[in-house]
């Protein structure tokens, strides 16, 4: 699977560098470059050794440079499918290609770094032009020298075809001026790049699994608490809590607490977790004495408390209780860790100060035995079966079962044979009306 | 002594000598037999081995659709403003030692076979997805035990036949392969002969078809079409390679690529390449080995063979 993905990963980014090249000359034949062949692709030195530094060596070169230039924007936008077509957006390029000495490359490694190596020993001059009106500026007698003409973008616009053969009047323009001042060149059109990035995401997206940039949540808790005398740690994960708190002066409500270690301790088979939360308003303590009991080989929650203090405008509430667990609740064997994605306690008791309910979202911890630093497998607080998963059982067994009855009821059909005897007489059974 | 050389020689030649033969038999056998491509598109003859594997990928590359490169040079590079507006591909399967079809060609390419045959599948969703808002048209059609199995997005040809039965009522059509071909031996109440004269039916019906339609040939992407014919090689199996139906099937198919040819010539006005691709498929590929309950040659003995014989004897 992962060496199918590096392989589109190769082949996807090879094509990316790749872009067509189109070569043509008024003045000079091309004769003398090689011949390329469909479906293959030409490395960047190459085309830099056997394509370009012929080219620079008895004439000017000018280069229009497109930021993207593939295939397939030819094959989109240059009517390439029609036997008559004028070129579509590439019209002055396409006569030029007729008309003047050319050679065209379907598909070239990164074309525009070889050309920058040549440029760099390069010995006659490098000019850079924007406009067709600069090239009339430029001093081109005398020694060789390289134009580069960067055409205007295609990348993000809306309107890719306008582009294209906007810059295809472009570079009529300029090849237009240089023949009127006689200057003999050989010009190269290609691009950067092939890759076409924000149409193609554009038009057709498509999904695939992906890790999501931050797993991690702002308020989730992770606790990794070594414990003195063993060598295994205690680990509290809790991905949110949510405290809620009703007295009879004020309620509370607070989605959104950070809590922090407040000195967890464990050893062998008993280990205290000790947490706080400390807010603007209030004040929140929690602790839990956990066990190992020796007979079942369970950890459980022996004892629990409880603290919350919040302030309500002027009026502070204290309440310190003891939550109320259910038997089988926050208890896993010692091997396991326990886990809830969504878990509500309470303190329910008669005359408190206040009443607590805490809601974990997503809660796993393990104060024992953990293995290869990290959680073993969950104790879920979500039964194996479910009411629901009851009732489908039995409705499904009880057809099950009316079936086979009846299939059994139709097995066993026979034909009345019991007063059928062959050889003697047959039964004639008179009517009389 | 001289003598003794002399009555060696023959012996030792015949290993190169069968082995050069079967090599030849071999390339010879498969073969990309271009029949039509417009004038822009230049070959180069004196090309290396084609491999079955390439074929696809030269295919998307003549229609300006980039993929994988390939190694094989047997295409110049010609305008990059001119394809050809569609591609026909036909894949006839034949015999080993089979004389090649013999039917007129721009260009011939011996190929290498090293998968058993064209990914067609692969070709259209790379066209697929460099055109996905134009929809191009694309067909691949083959048979599938007693069904012709038509892979296309286009409901046009869902009106195809679909099963022999049905195959064989058109074929008593007028305007049907049967009526327009010289069929010689063949007979199409034979299901051998009508799987091949069902299959080219098929291409006519395609082409027709499209005839009917020309809209469907206006688009701005390139069209793709692939026919397999596997009926000429079962006629060959069924009643041998130098049987007269295997000559006369022979002729079919070769007349019938033929026209084939101008045809797709005549609707897409010359702007198309057609290839006829003939493949072997390796025997080993295909044998079926088939397990049955029989007797062991040589019989172990039983535990207790006197017991056995004696109790014949009292019967």
């Amino acid at each position: 699977m992962l060496y199918k993905f590096c392989f589109f990963a190769v082949v996807a980014t090879s094509l990316a560098l790749k872009s067509p090249v189109l070569i043509w000359s008024p003045s000079r034949g091309l004769s003398d470059l090689p011949q390329s062949y469909t479906g293959q692709t030409i490395n960047s030195d190459d085309f830099q050794q056997s394509y370009v530094k012929p080219l620079t060596k008895d004439s000017n070169l000018v280069v229009f440079l497109q930021d993207r230039l593939s295939l397939q924007d030819l094959n989109h936008h240059a009517d390439v499918y029609n036997p008559y077509s004028d070129g579509g957006s590439f019209k002055n390029i396409k006569s030029f290609m007729e008309d003047q000495f050319s050679a065209q490359i379907s598909s070239v490694m990164s074309p525009w770094s070889g050309l920058e190596n040549i440029m760099k020993d390069f010995e006659g001059k490098v000019h850079k032009v924007m406009e067709s009106a600069d090239l009339n500026k430029l001093d081109l007698g005398g020694q060789a020298n390289i134009i580069i003409v960067n055409l205007k973008p295609v990348q993000g616009s809306s309107n890719e075809g306008k582009v294209f053969s906007d810059n295809d009047e472009k570079m009529a323009e300029i090849t237009k001026q240089l023949t009127k001042r006689g200057i003999k060149y050989t010009a190269v059109y290609t691009g950067k790049t092939a890759t076409k990035t924000s149409n193609v995401q554009g038009s057709g997206v498509s999904r695939r699994l992906q890790a999501i940039d931050d797993v991690s949540n702002p308020n989730a808790t992770f606790m990794n608490i070594t414990c003195p005398g063993r060598s295994s740690p205690f680990f509290f994960y809790l991905r949110g809590l949510e405290i809620m708190a009703q007295s009879n002066e004020s309620n509370y409500n607070n989605n959104n607490i950070t809590l922090e270690d407040d000195g967890t301790t464990c050893d062998n088979d008993t280990a205290v977790l000790k947490l706080k939360a400390t807010g603007d308003d209030m004040k929140f303590n929690l602790e839990w004495k956990m066990l190992i009991d020796n007979i079942s080989e369970y950890w459980t929650i022996k004892e629990n408390m409880v603290f919350l203090e919040w302030t309500n405008g002027s009026k502070t509430v204290t309440a310190n209780e003891t939550l109320v667990i259910k038997p089988g609740d926050l208890m896993a064997p010692k091997h396991f860790s326990y886990h809830c994605s969504m878990h509500k306690i309470t303190t329910l008791r008669v005359n408190a100060t206040a009443n607590i309910t805490l809601m974990f979202d997503g809660l796993q911890f393990q104060p024992f035995m953990i293995m290869d630093n990290q959680f073993s497998d969950g104790w879920d607080c979500v039964v194996f079966f479910t009411p629901g998963i009851w009732m489908a059982l039995i409705s499904v067994s009880i057809m099950i079962l009316i079936v086979l009855y009846g299939l059994g009821m139709i097995a066993s059909l026979k034909t009345m044979d019991r007063y059928d005897d062959p050889k003697g007489k047959t039964i004639t059974v008179n009517v009389n009306e | 002594m001289a003598v003794k050389v002399l009555s060696f020689r023959p012996k030792t030649y015949i290993l190169p000598i069968l082995s050069i033969y079967c090599l030849i038999s071999q390339v010879i056998c498969q073969e990309l037999i271009v029949t039509h491509a417009p004038k822009y598109i230049t070959f180069q003859q004196q090309a290396d081995n084609l491999q079955t594997s390439d074929v696809s990928k030269v295919i998307t590359h003549t229609l300006g659709v980039p993929t994988e490169d390939v190694k094989w040079s047997g295409l110049n590079q010609g305008s990059l403003f001119n394809r050809p507006k569609a591609n026909v591909l036909m894949t006839v399967v034949t015999a080993e030692g089979k004389k090649p079809l013999s039917v007129k060609n721009v260009a011939k390419y011996p190929v290498k076979s090293d998968i058993p045959s064209v990914d067609v599948g692969q070709m259209m969703n790379v066209v697929q997805d460099t055109f996905f808002n134009t929809n191009p048209l694309m067909i691949d059609t083959g048979v599938d035990n007693n069904f012709f199995d038509v892979h296309t997005d286009f409901d046009v040809f869902r009106k195809l036949p679909d099963t022999m039965r049905r195959m064989a009522d058109r074929l008593l059509d007028s305007d049907s392969v049967l009526n327009q071909h010289t069929v010689g031996t063949l007979n199409s109440s034979h299901p051998t002969d009508l799987k091949l004269m069902g299959e080219l039916q098929m291409v006519q019906d395609v082409v027709n078809t499209i005839s009917d339609k020309p809209e469907m040939m206006s688009t701005k992407s390139p069209d793709l079409f692939s026919f397999t014919v596997t009926g000429l090689r079962d006629i060959m199996d069924k009643h041998g390679d130098q049987s007269t139906q295997a000559a006369d099937a022979s002729d079919l198919v070769n007349n019938f690529i033929n026209k084939m040819t101008e045809d797709f010539k005549k609707l897409y006005k010359d702007n198309v390449m057609i290839e006829v691709l003939t493949i072997v498929p390796e025997k080993a590929g295909y044998v079926r080995k088939v397990r049955s309950l029989k007797a062991d040659p040589t019989p172990t003995p039983g535990p207790d063979d006197s017991k056995t014989t004696k109790f014949i004897q009292r019967l």
